[in-house]
């Protein structure tokens, strides 16, 4: 195949990779952090991408407030999801699978909500009315100006809370409390500071990913609950507990499926229909094969990295 | 004393009250519609148009003093077989024998057996896929089935001067039904289709689309039409890559019915999508109802109620309510099969807001007239604009507007 015809799949995955990076960076930190495996993280990006859609055609917003907007739509949603259910559920000692099944609850019901509104409001399907631009071609591939914002963002963000885990003495902090809750408990850590400080962060990313995305394509109330497998995915190759190695996981997820599909499809004639395929066998393999995620990649020599 | 005179007054009251409600007869309606899923953004359209007719029936039973009324049950399909077969089962469950809906052939696919079994008539206002086109079954279609709207592609097509054509289509049943229904009607006549499936439940279609160019550019951008045949989600995404898209810019555009649908055009879209549609003149067909007071009438209400006009689903959509309505007035009694055996011949003699609703043996609509449209912009917006039809009947098309 010649590498013009790769070109689209190639700067496709970047951008999809982008995406995937700054909405599933969050349920990777909340796992880590509180040891809930929120299923509801899909409607964090879908409240995210309608507050910031609904900003800019509403409101007149332009991109950047509107993106402000989402991302604090998605750390509100987020923060509330904790202090309403998991919070309550855990201090009375409830199970992972109890967690588990709450959390799928509190998505189906947060989904149906926002259906509820959409549909009164007539905004099953809208987009954000930004236009995004041609910069220029690269082989078959159409360089835009989403991929000059959102890629970097991506990166940066990704580089920001690198410094915040690494530098900072909260960032610390929610390390210690990730790696040993009961020792960063006996520590005087401030265990509930630091676990609300992390869903903002993770809600607040996912509703921004979810912001960017209404500039992407269109949004639907179930945005969400489509994109969810997928940043689960990431989440997954990233040992559900590592940050790093779930960046690492959104880039291979985006990737995989977008370069993936286009390769097997050219050498093999794989139908188109199979794309998501490729994402959950990469996942199978990880799981038999390297069941700790990416993250030993990181951290070589240690079994496990938290966070 | 004034307690006791209270009281009577109050059962007095509900007395007549209940006897008035032991008079009047309520039969359930099933409503199966799109809340959710590929069809999400006309399930409105479709309840509204439901809603409708019933408050005109209601209106008309009162008037005449009948002791009849019926009860709208709205169940939402997901636009999907197992949503509609889940929905179904919950109307059963409910005792209702007698359903509008489902909107698309998918979720029509999925509770079609579980309607037989049951006895269950079901009209479906707007399921087209031919693999549905069965006899003696308890699911009747108030639109031509997709075989129509095949031949009438290919024969544009072949106007256009095309011998090549690239589907791109959902991987469902509405959507493989109609790719396979335009391939044969234009291999038939020499050329050559070549068939490209995507699956409908994805939240982005960008992949898909690289393939498509791909595809194209081996057939020869030039030579080779791209035939969209998608729901509105998977639509504005396709047709949203696809105008940045250096070769998908250059292609010729066509796309099936719903292309054509209010959905697909601003205000229910992004403006960039409809510069697009128009940019590179696509054209399809829809099978628009023919211009009669009934559905003049209700254009008229519902603009009036709602503020917007109708889709052109709305309209079959109405008509099925009507037809669910007279079919059990004329049965007498509520039971979904002997309503089912009355069906075809009240619909014979039926002329809605959709038209006239003559039956073929498979139970769908036997006649349909399409109108051939391409997206234009019209008063510094975009929207489809009639420019010839195609007429099922002798499978002409006429240009009448270039």
């Amino acid at each position: 195949m010649p590498w013009e015809e790769l070109t689209p799949s190639l700067f496709q995955g970047i951008l999809m990779g982008s995406l995937f990076v700054l909405m599933a960076v969050g349920l990777t930190l909340t796992y880590a952090v509180s040891r809930v495996i929120n299923f509801a993280h899909g409607e964090l990006v879908t409240l995210g991408a309608y507050a910031a859609a609904l900003a800019v055609n509403l409101s007149g917003l332009s991109l950047l407030p509107a993106l402000v907007l989402g991302a604090a739509a998605g750390a509100l949603a987020a923060l509330t999801l904790d202090e309403l259910i998991y919070k309550p559920l855990m201090a009375r000692r409830a199970s992972p699978l109890y967690l588990l099944v709450a959390s799928i609850g509190a998505s189906i019901i947060l989904r149906h909500l926002i259906y509820l509104a959409a549909d009164a409001g007539g905004w099953l399907n809208i987009k954000a009315r930004v236009m995004v631009d041609l910069v220029g071609f690269v082989g078959y591939a159409a360089v835009t100006s989403l991929h000059l914002q959102v890629v970097p963002a991506a990166l940066g963000l990704s580089l920001l809370l690198h410094l915040f885990l690494t530098r900072s003495r909260t960032g610390k902090a929610m390390r210690a409390l990730a790696e040993n809750p009961d020792l960063a408990r006996a520590s005087a850590i401030p265990v509930a500071r630091l676990r609300r400080l992390a869903w903002l962060i993770a809600g607040a990313m996912a509703g921004l990913g979810g912001g960017f995305w209404a500039v992407y394509a269109n949004i639907q109330p179930a945005l969400g609950a489509l994109l969810f497998l997928r940043l689960a995915a990431a989440s997954i190759l990233g040992g559900l507990t590592n940050v790093y190695a779930t960046i690492l996981g959104g880039y291979v997820v985006g990737l995989g499926e977008n370069v993936g599909i286009t390769l097997a499809n050219a050498w093999a004639g794989v139908p188109l229909e199979f794309r998501t395929l490729i994402t959950f066998a990469m996942v199978v393999l990880v799981l038999l094969f390297r069941p700790s995620g990416l993250g030993d990649l990181f951290t070589p020599g240690r079994s496990r990295r938290w966070i | 004393m004034r307690l006791r005179i209270l009281a009577l007054t109050l059962g007095l009251l509900l007395a007549t009250v209940g006897a008035a409600w032991a008079q009047t007869t309520t039969y359930p309606i099933g409503v199966l519609i799109p809340l959710t899923g590929g069809g999400a953004a006309e399930g409105p359209f479709l309840r509204d148009a439901a809603t409708m007719a019933v408050e005109e029936i209601h209106a008309l039973l009162e008037r005449v003093g009948s002791p009849v009324r019926f009860r709208l049950i709205i169940e939402d399909t997901g636009t999907s077989p197992e949503g509609g077969l889940v929905a179904l089962e919950s109307l059963a469950a409910a005792g209702v024998q007698i359903v509008i809906g489902p909107w698309s052939s998918g979720a029509a696919s999925g509770l079609r057996a579980f309607a037989n079994a049951n006895q269950i008539l079901v009209i479906s206002p707007s399921s087209t896929s031919p693999a549905l086109a069965i006899p003696d079954d308890f699911l009747y279609r108030l639109v031509t089935p997709d075989t129509l709207q095949g031949r009438a592609v290919a024969a544009l097509l072949e106007r256009d001067g095309f011998e090549q054509v690239l589907i791109f289509h959902r991987g469902d049943s509405y959507g493989a039904g109609m790719a396979q229904a335009l391939k044969e009607a234009f291999e038939a006549a020499g050329n050559r289709a070549e068939l490209l499936a995507y699956d409908p439940d994805q939240g982005d279609y960008a992949a898909e689309v690289n393939e498509l160019a791909r595809r194209l550019r081996q057939l020869g951008v030039e030579q080779t039409a791209v035939m969209l045949v998608a729901f509105q989600p998977d639509g504005l995404n396709i047709l949203g890559h696809a105008r940045l898209n250096p070769t998908l810019r250059q292609a010729r555009w066509y796309g099936s019915k719903d292309a054509f649908s209010p959905t697909f055009f601003p205000p229910h879209a992004p403006l960039e999508i409809g510069a697009f549609m128009a940019q590179v003149q696509m054209k399809g067909f829809f099978p628009t109802p023919p211009a009669n007071p009934v559905r003049a009438t209700f254009e008229q209400k519902y603009r009036e109620r709602y503020g917007q006009e109708p889709s052109p689903w709305a309209l079959y959509m109405y008509d099925a309510a009507w037809l669910a309505a007279l079919t059990t007035l004329v049965v007498g009694e509520y039971d979904g099969a002997r309503a089912r055996d009355a069906f075809p011949e009240v619909a014979r003699l039926f002329l809605g807001a959709s038209g006239h609703k003559l039956l073929d043996g498979n139970g769908d609509a036997a006649v349909g007239v399409y109108d051939a449209m391409v997206a234009r912009e019209v008063d510094g917006t975009y929207a489809p604009v009639t420019f010839g039809q195609w007429e099922s009947g002798t499978g002409t098309l006429q240009i009448f507007n270039p």
